[in-house]
């Protein structure tokens, strides 16, 4: 069974950056998390078995970590990439 | 169990302290037991290529573990499925392996012949430099203030530890640098090609490549010394091969240069060309104490080491300026998203496109607020401008371009 991967996109309260990484890297599907400059603060991609646990994480953990303002999730569809 | 991330790291680190060993072996036997680079060389080859192949079939043997039937081989490399004849695109790049490898490997026996290790060392590493000018040719991009202190720095180290008995040495400088990191640049770049490419959906492993690579090496390499072979190099060849010494001494001495290969190109596979070489360069301090530890254990055979203090200031000065050149060159980098929305009316696949600018790490087609999410690795931020003006824009159907630029990453590989 494939797993199903995705970016998340997210705005973060000011101040609760560390707060919010730190709540994110204790998640078993997170692989990344990237801050970034720009219209996001937090871009967290994530590889989970099915869109049950996507929802799971999302709705029952990622948004009641203090400090998440907003969510978008964008599942892909397709990729290309190197290794490493 | 070790992050991958790690495991990464220590086949780089390793396959650099498994090639100093082989460079100091060889220098040894090339002043102690074979004075002549092209018998030594074609001695070392086919020794070399019978071991090796007789490491494969030992790893081709199936063993059971937690109930699934594996070859050996299947743990130092996940690929690998048994021994197996390279076919089309493969056997065409394994063949252009195999040739410019016997190209850097007469060269560098002959190098090997009148230098030590603490010479060798930093200028086997001097390819990087040519790995990154052919980027910007094929980029056609303007090197920024990073590159050219690296490349400088790298060049003028490399020309610092060529120094001996006081005086630049031209025919090392052209025979080492030209000759012998030319033939390997290319040699990488192969490589670098037969990792990515798969047959039937099963991508070549690297015990494979070491293998094949090494089979038309010899070939190419024998048919290269043939016209040199006279009466008395025959003599020696046949008075040498069935002495057990020598097949002791190379079977060794190919361990370490299979060791060291194999988790070379397992590390190319993992990550990016520049970091293993960075990684791998490392190696080049060792080169200074090994020398001297030859020079130690057989005085009269490394008689050419200078105990000159100052000589030995200036080849670690330019040790230095090799490995902080390499290091800096591999270690600056810069990640950033790029978020694309592409218009509704054009539906073609873009995002074979997208994979083929250079820079881009990984791209993905999503199903959310955008169409694509690219994720770039360059050198600075500024070659963004390259990347996203002169490659993504000129895309058809691109509509909107949004960049993230990564301040910070946390991540499992």
């Amino acid at each position: 069974m494939d797993k199903i991967d995705a970016y998340i996109f997210i705005e973060v309260e000011i101040g609760k950056s560390e707060h919010v990484l730190n709540e994110l890297r204790k998640l078993d599907i997170v692989k990344s998390v990237a801050f970034v400059t720009g219209i996001f603060d937090v871009i967290v991609r994530v590889s989970v078995n099915d869109l049950e646990e996507l929802y799971e994480a999302t709705v029952n953990y990622i948004h009641k970590i203090d400090g998440v303002k907003r969510t978008r999730t964008n599942i892909i569809e397709k990729e290309l990439k190197s290794e490493g | 169990m070790i992050s991958k991330k790690f495991e990464f790291y220590l086949l780089a680190l390793f396959s650099g302290v498994f090639a100093s060993f082989y460079v100091l072996m060889d220098a040894y036997g090339l002043k102690a037991i074979i004075p002549d680079p092209y018998v030594y060389s074609l001695l070392c080859e086919w020794i070399g290529l019978t071991t090796c192949l007789l490491y494969l079939l030992i790893l081709s043997i199936p063993i059971v573990i937690r109930g699934r039937k594996r070859p050996i081989g299947y743990y130092l490399d996940s690929n690998f499925q048994g021994l197996k004849i390279p076919r089309g695109k493969s056997l065409q790049y394994v063949l252009g392996a195999g040739l410019v490898a016997s190209g850097s490997t007469i060269t560098y026996f002959i190098a090997v012949s009148f230098s030590d290790p603490s010479m060798m060392l930093p200028l086997m590493r001097f390819s990087t430099i040519y790995l990154l000018i052919i980027d910007f040719i094929r980029e056609k991009d303007v090197p920024s203030a990073i590159e050219i202190e690296s490349i400088l720095s790298v060049t003028l180290g490399a020309f610092l530890v060529t120094l001996s008995k006081g005086q630049f040495d031209p025919y090392t400088i052209i025979i080492t640098l030209v000759v012998m990191n030319g033939c390997f640049t290319a040699y990488t770049t192969f490589m670098k090609k037969l990792q990515e490419i798969s047959e039937n959906g099963k991508k070549n492993d690297s015990l494979n490549l070491r293998f094949w690579s090494l089979f038309f090496l010899t070939l190419f390499l024998s048919i290269m010394i043939m016209p040199f072979l006279d009466k008395t190099r025959v003599k020696m060849i046949q008075k040498l091969l069935f002495s057990p010494v020598i097949f002791i001494f190379f079977t060794a001495n190919m361990g370490f240069a299979f060791l060291s290969y194999v988790m070379y190109i397992r590390a190319l596979g993992k990550g990016k060309m520049s970091i293993v070489n960075a990684i791998v360069s490392i190696n080049i301090i060792l080169g200074i104490p090994l020398t001297f530890l030859g020079a130690k254990l057989a005085p009269n055979i490394f008689e050419s080491v200078s105990y000159e203090i100052f000589l030995w200031i200036i080849k670690i000065v330019g040790t230095i300026f090799v490995i902080v050149g390499i290091l800096v060159l591999s270690l600056s980098e810069v990640k950033a998203y790029i978020l694309l929305r592409v218009g509704s009316k054009h539906t073609t696949d873009i995002l074979d496109k997208i994979y083929e600018i250079r820079g881009v790490e990984s791209v993905s087609a999503v199903a959310g607020d955008y169409d694509y999410v690219v994720k770039l690795r360059i050198r600075t931020l500024g070659k963004t401008y390259n990347i996203i003006v002169r490659e993504i824009e000129k895309i058809e159907g691109i509509i909107q371009i949004m960049s993230l630029p990564i301040i910070k990453e946390w991540e499992i590989l």
